[in-house]
């Protein structure tokens, strides 16, 4: 039995989103991130945050990884050569999109006032448009990015592109496209339904 | 079974190139600096570490970290453990809080065309990295590895981000200068630099 705290509209959505593909039980616990709910359940407030049987959990990707090993589903096994190709994708997908995302945010909101700098958005902006044309190269046949069955990278590939296109970023078609496919899952319908109206 | 891994000392490929001999594996290692003709010749934008292994080249220096571990069993805890889940979240809160930081720098500095450059950020950016490297230090126990007596792969890449921090003139609490210090004296680090001097 699981419990998770953290939004949906954060990074929260991936282990959320695959709690539900694997069918597990878990509690689901609405903290916005720095909110008292957040504070109590990390000490800076940061989200998502999972507690384990065996004790809690930070940082949405090591729950990913987490739950896809322990559970032997949208992952490749550990070790293996397509495990590595499996993490260099997600790598490079947290590099590339991920972190410019997360920029923009922290100057836009998270950062102290003092230390914002609003003139590195458009940069921002062009960086993520040249690496989105990238990874879109990356797709290859798919329709997934390692074949026809989704993985972990899938699944933070379809999150940071629902970002995106929240803080009005360009996506190419192709990524549009995998990110439609994802969010067609029956599990993310479920996920998202966590969202407090 | 041989690795040949292609990259620089002075880039993240000393990553994969320290492991390589804290593991005691046999390897090649093919000095190519990044964008340079000898990367170009591996990967088709020139980024370095690449690694050749006998079922195919794959990129990524903490991909390459964790397939090594996972393969010999050490140096890791097994996948899908608890240990393990806290093991990968030290791993992705260094490359976030330290790593993307520096690389956002480096960006900034000279790896974008100058006129997506903003300076301006890199202020901000150094306090960002000054705020983070103190809440890792508060993590790290005197003396001791993130998680206790040995190192794991979250070890290397702290040590790695210190050291080019260091090269940055980035500040470091005490705590991370101790951890990178007691790093770097391994005999395995020392191997892999040398690599450098070829």
């Amino acid at each position: 039995m699981y419990t998770l705290y953290g939004h949906v509209r954060s990074r929260t959505l991936r282990p959320l989103w695959l709690l539900e593909e694997l069918g597990l039980p878990y509690t689901f616990v609405t903290a916005a991130p720095r909110s008292a709910e957040a504070r109590a359940a990390s000490p800076d407030g940061k989200v998502p945050v999972l507690d384990t049987p065996e004790g809690r959990l930070t940082e949405s990707v090591a729950m990913m990884t987490y739950l896809s090993d322990r559970h032997g589903q949208f992952t490749r096994a550990a070790g293996t050569f397509a495990r590595a190709q499996q993490d260099a994708l997600t790598h490079t997908i947290l590099e590339r999109l991920d972190a410019l995302l997360w920029e923009n945010a922290k100057h836009t909101l998270f950062l102290p006032e003092a230390q914002r700098v609003a003139a590195v958005f458009p940069s921002l902006r062009w960086q993520f448009a040249q690496n989105g044309t990238a990874l879109a190269d990356l797709l290859g046949h798919g329709p997934y990015l390692l074949g026809a069955d989704p993985l972990v990278p899938d699944f933070v590939l379809a999150h940071c592109a629902i970002w995106a296109l929240r803080q009005d970023f360009p996506l190419p078609d192709a990524l549009h496209r995998h990110t439609e496919m994802m969010q067609a899952r029956p599990a993310f319908a479920r996920a998202i339904r966590q969202e407090v109206p | 079974m041989t690795y040949t891994l292609y990259g620089h000392v002075q880039s993240r490929a000393i990553r994969p190139l320290w492991l390589l001999e804290e593991l005691g594996l046999p390897y090649s290692f093919v000095t190519a600096k990044p964008r340079s003709p000898e990367a170009l010749a591996v990967h088709p934008s020139g980024k370095v570490p690449v690694l050749d292994m006998p079922e195919g080249r794959m990129t990524d220096s903490v991909a390459m970290m964790t397939l090594l571990t996972d393969r010999e069993g050490r140096l890791t805890h097994p996948p899908g453990s608890y240990a393990r889940g806290q093991q990968d979240a030290l791993t992705q809160r260094i490359n976030e809080q330290l790593d993307a930081v520096l690389w956002a720098y480096a960006k900034h500095s000279f790896v974008l065309p100058e006129d997506h450059r903003v300076p301006a950020v890199k202020d901000s950016l150094e306090w960002q990295f000054a705020q983070h490297a103190e809440g890792l230090a508060a993590a790290l126990g005197a003396g001791s590895y993130l998680m206790g007596a040995n190192p794991v792969v979250p070890d290397f890449l702290l040590a790695h981000c210190c050291s080019w921090a260091k090269g940055r003139g980035f500040a470091l609490p005490d705590a991370l200068r101790a951890h990178m210090t007691m790093m770097r004296a391994r005999p395995a680090f020392r191997r892999a630099q040398a690599q450098g001097d070829t």
